[in-house]
């Protein structure tokens, strides 16, 4: 009985306006954002091919992502060209620094199409799954055969949601093989391994969405009402439990702003090169600033504490959990960020204590991207088990909502 | 007639359940945001106070005595920066940078207008026509002696009022927690500003209550209807929007970033142990060396012999005057222009490449602005930032005012390096007995630009957003025109 239902429900959503519009658009967006993410891949990898054999041995520059066309997060901060010395460390600077309307708006790639707009689908798909076969008037009729209500809503999900992430399967699976064939494209086992958790984690939120939707559709008889719920549900949880979780962690953790620590340090610059001068006649060079160091410890404790009380707030909502999941298999998120920074702070403080040589040789810097095991490891494998219970949570929901609906 | 079909739209909406959760919505969540981001805003002001305090004190202190007498321009939080943050988010990509705002984005009353009341706007319309026909009271409204002009027009009048209903009284709340909290000291031009921005606001929500209008007077159904609306307000707002500066990167890239970098690198490289430039002055420095043994012979030896770091216990202001000492300082000299003269080039190059890199940047910018322009959610986002003086008219004017300090500052330099009688200032040890009268050193001050000049930037996107507007009602007018009411 469960094929029946499945098959009929394909069926109906095959012929559905909703799921043509629904599929065309995904369709285009995703293309979309592919072929201009890999234009903005292909001219950052010209770059760093540029730069690469004019770095000096103190300098350093990462490869960009090959999965930063999917998810670009931030690929081009990580992969700028990175000056280690003893005193300081500084980047070069990024392109997309010098037009401000990358500030203003957000970059179109695959994971924010998802993150944004799929999602958007998913609940309009769902909305009114149920409620709407009430108001058709043929939900009573399924009922009163003998289709257990629990049949029939897995069947509603399952074929509901294999026509919603048939677009995007589909989609990623050519890109993959695009990936494959263009040489720009390094496309190694742990690439793969990433494109396919970074898949599983996009189906995965998807599936979320839609069955919320399946859920609000149980809750009210007419669609309109679950159109409401819906909408207000989807902005609630992709837009303002992220935002005002974001904007709370910054009061909560205290972070002062980037010119207020710039002064600072210029500050305490200059006091220790007075107090350089008025120890020894100020004809040594002043190489340590512990009052510096101790500014910058102070600001970093402060950002930790920043971003880990933004992902704890946030962590309740599957969006924020799915920025994370999907920009830490890219590489491109916070977890490569800081592992990259923490790296290069130890290379330096090596560099300083040894002088700039090991047993006579330099000490050169060295950095690969964390690969799968160690991302799923350091909080990756939590990720998903969270955004796991999410969808068993909402539904459960929904599964009991069903049971009890009224279908008359 | 047509006044009672703007009351009856009006009440239509008001006993409406979209009506209720759009304004729970918009009131709560304007309230939580504007509370947390004036803390944060309050936070950052009493910072900024702090700093420009302790810069004070550091330079009374230290700069009659070091080469730090020019004070850092410190920029004041922009008042309305709490309602809407534009471009003053700190950059992402220094190496020490608080890329958090990046990851988690923060939200204000720009993103609540212009995300959240459009689409609520959609919400209100998107079934003003096609759902009445669906009742089965369009026919019964047309029936009667109203044109379908007069039907319309008052549908969209009894609809917006309801529809700015909420976000009226959200902005109320939020105006009334500002003038409570007492960090947040708004004056006048603050809070006319800030009526200017409502103003805008309300202009642009009310536009997406006619485009839901329009698209349900050219649906059969409401599920159409709704779909469709959907998606021009994800091609407006999310499409269109983000894929301007990707265009704009397309059509004039940025070369001169990786140019500089290389140049950079060159030059580090050239300065290294076997480097061009190394050699190349190595060779220079040899010459004169060679030149000064043969003039002055054992007493340019005895100078060499010195150790680089303890030659200025000779040649100081401090030093007792000695033939040595007048060889050294000319012997340094010397040493200097051959330099200058080697890295002179290279900097001048280094310079036009800047430049070149600042040009491309502003080229680009402005091409990716008018792209997003088509969308009238990127022209509302364009008005509110420069209203608030947090957009990219005020980042211009920033950058004018800070390189015209800078020129001040550097004139004032360069006389009191003169008052030294051309001693170096960068020299300390010279200056520390003999400190300089810095009181007439330039001071940084940044006003907002009077609101009268943001107002008139702001007036083509208020065009761009009014001629939408007209364009929708026409669109829409057509469609119920034609409109099948049976």
């Amino acid at each position: 009985m469960l094929g029946t239902v499945i098959k009929k429900e394909l069926l109906e959503h095959l012929r559905s306006f909703r799921f043509l519009v629904i599929t065309a658009v995904s369709l285009l967006l995703v293309f979309t954002s592919i072929l201009v993410m890999y234009r903005d891949y292909e001219s950052r990898m010209e770059k760093y091919a540029d730069l690469l054999p004019s770095m000096k041995q103190n300098q350093t520059m990462l490869r960009p992502a090959s999965m930063s066309i999917l998810i670009r997060g931030m690929d081009e901060a990580l992969c700028q060209q990175v000056t280690i010395d003893e005193s300081f460390v500084s980047a070069s600077g990024t392109e997309q620094a010098y037009n401000l309307l990358f500030k203003l708006f957000t970059t179109p790639d695959l994971f924010y199409v998802v993150k944004v707009i799929l999602s958007l689908c998913a609940m309009l798909f769902a909305f009114n799954l149920v409620s709407g076969e009430k108001e058709a008037r043929t939900l009573a009729l399924a009922v009163s055969n003998n289709v257990s209500r629990s049949k029939l809503l897995i069947g509603k999900w399952i074929s509901g949601l294999a026509c919603l992430i048939l677009s995007l399967v589909i989609a990623v699976l050519i890109t993959a093989i695009i990936f494959n064939m263009s040489p720009n494209i390094q496309m190694d086992a742990q690439n793969w391994l990433k494109l396919a958790m970074v898949l599983v984690s996009s189906v995965l939120y998807l599936a979320f969405f839609f069955t919320l939707g399946l859920l609000v559709s149980c809750i009210n008889a007419r669609s309109s009402s679950a159109l409401v719920i819906s909408l207000f549900l989807w902005v609630l949880l992709v837009f303002i439990i992220p935002g005002l979780g974001g904007l709370a962690a910054s009061r909560l953790a205290n972070t002062q702003s980037a010119q207020t620590l710039r002064i600072r340090q210029h500050m305490a610059r200059v006091e220790r090169l007075q107090q350089g001068i008025e120890e020894d006649g100020g004809y040594g060079r002043v190489t340590d600033f512990p009052e510096i160091d101790k500014q910058l410890a102070d600001s970093r404790a402060r950002f930790e504490r920043q971003l880990t009380l933004s992902k704890a707030i946030t962590r309740i909502s599957p969006t924020a959990v799915y920025t994370q999941l999907a920009s830490d298999f890219a590489g491109t998120g916070v977890l490569e960020r800081q592992q990259y920074k923490k790296t290069i702070l130890n290379h330096q403080l090596v560099y300083k204590q040894s002088g700039g040589e090991d047993g006579g040789k330099p000490v050169v810097f060295t950095y690969k991207r964390m690969p799968v095991a160690e991302i799923l490891a350091s909080g990756g494998l939590v990720n998903l088990l969270v955004i796991l219970l999410q969808n068993l949570v909402v539904f459960a929901a929904a599964y009991v909502l069903f049971l009890r609906y009224d279908v008359r | 007639m047509f006044r009672s079909i703007i009351i009856k739209e009006f009440f239509d909406n008001l006993l409406n359940l979209r009506f209720s959760v759009g304004l729970l919505v918009s009131v709560l969540l304007t309230v939580a945001c504007v509370i947390i981001q004036a803390r944060a805003h309050n936070q950052r002001t009493q910072d900024y106070y702090t700093d420009v305090r302790l810069q004070e004190e550091n330079i009374e202190k230290y700069g009659p005595i070091s080469p730090f007498f020019i004070e850092r321009p410190l920029l004041k939080p922009a008042a309305l920066s709490l309602v809407a943050t534009g471009l003053t988010a700190d950059s992402y990509d220094t190496f020490d940078a608080n890329f958090v705002p990046q990851v988690f984005p923060f939200i204000d009353l720009v993103f609540i207008v212009s995300i959240i009341l459009s689409l609520l706007g959609l919400l209100f319309s998107y079934d003003s026509i096609c759902g009445e026909k669906e009742n089965g009271t369009l026919k019964l409204v047309c029936s009667n002696s109203l044109s379908r002009a007069t039907v319309l027009f008052g549908k969209l009048l009894g609809g917006t009022a309801s529809l700015l209903i909420p976000f009226l009284l959200s902005i109320l709340c939020a105006a009334i927690y500002i003038s409570l909290d007492p960090g947040v000291m708004w004056q006048p031009v603050d809070w006319a500003a800030f009526g200017a921005l409502t103003v805008a606001s309300m202009l642009f929500i009310s536009l997406f209550y006619l485009l839901g209008m329009m698209v349900s007077a050219l649906s059969k159904s409401s599920s159409i209807s709704i779909l469709t609306a959907i998606l021009l307000w994800v091609v407006i707002v999310l499409v269109i929007p983000n894929l301007g500066p990707y265009v704009s990167t397309e059509l004039y890239p940025i070369e001169s970033l990786k140019k500089v970098e290389k140049e950079y690198n060159k030059y580090m490289k050239g300065m290294e142990e076997g480097g061009e430039i190394k050699k190349q002055m190595d060779e220079l420095y040899a010459e004169l060396d060679r030149k000064y043994e043969q003039e002055y012979g054992d007493m340019f030896r005895e100078y060499i012999a010195i150790p680089r770091a303890d030659r200025l216990k000779t040649t100081g202001m401090e030093a007792p005057d000695s033939d040595i000492k007048e060889m050294g300082l000319i012997y340094r000299q010397e040493a200097r222009a051959i330099s200058s003269k080697v890295m002179g080039p290279i900097w001048v190059n280094m310079r036009k490449i800047s430049a070149q890199l600042k040009i491309e940047g502003e080229r680009q910018t402005e091409v990716a602005k008018n792209i997003a322009a088509i969308s009238p959610y990127a022209d509302y986002i364009y008005l509110s930032a420069d209203l608030a003086g947090t957009g990219m008219r005020s980042r211009e004017n920033i950058k004018r005012v800070t390189s015209e300090y800078f020129t001040l500052a550097g004139t004032f330099s360069r006389e009191k390096s003169a008052e030294k009688d051309s001693k170096r200032i960068s020299d300390w040890r010279n200056i520390k007995d003999d400190p300089l009268d810095i009181s007439g050193r330039p001071r940084f001050s940044y006003v907002e630009e009077p609101l009268r000049n943001r107002v008139a930037a702001s007036l083509p996107y208020l065009g761009v957003l009014m001629l939408y507007g007209v364009l929708f009602f026409a669109v829409a007018f057509i469609g119920f025109i034609h409109y099948d009411v049976r």
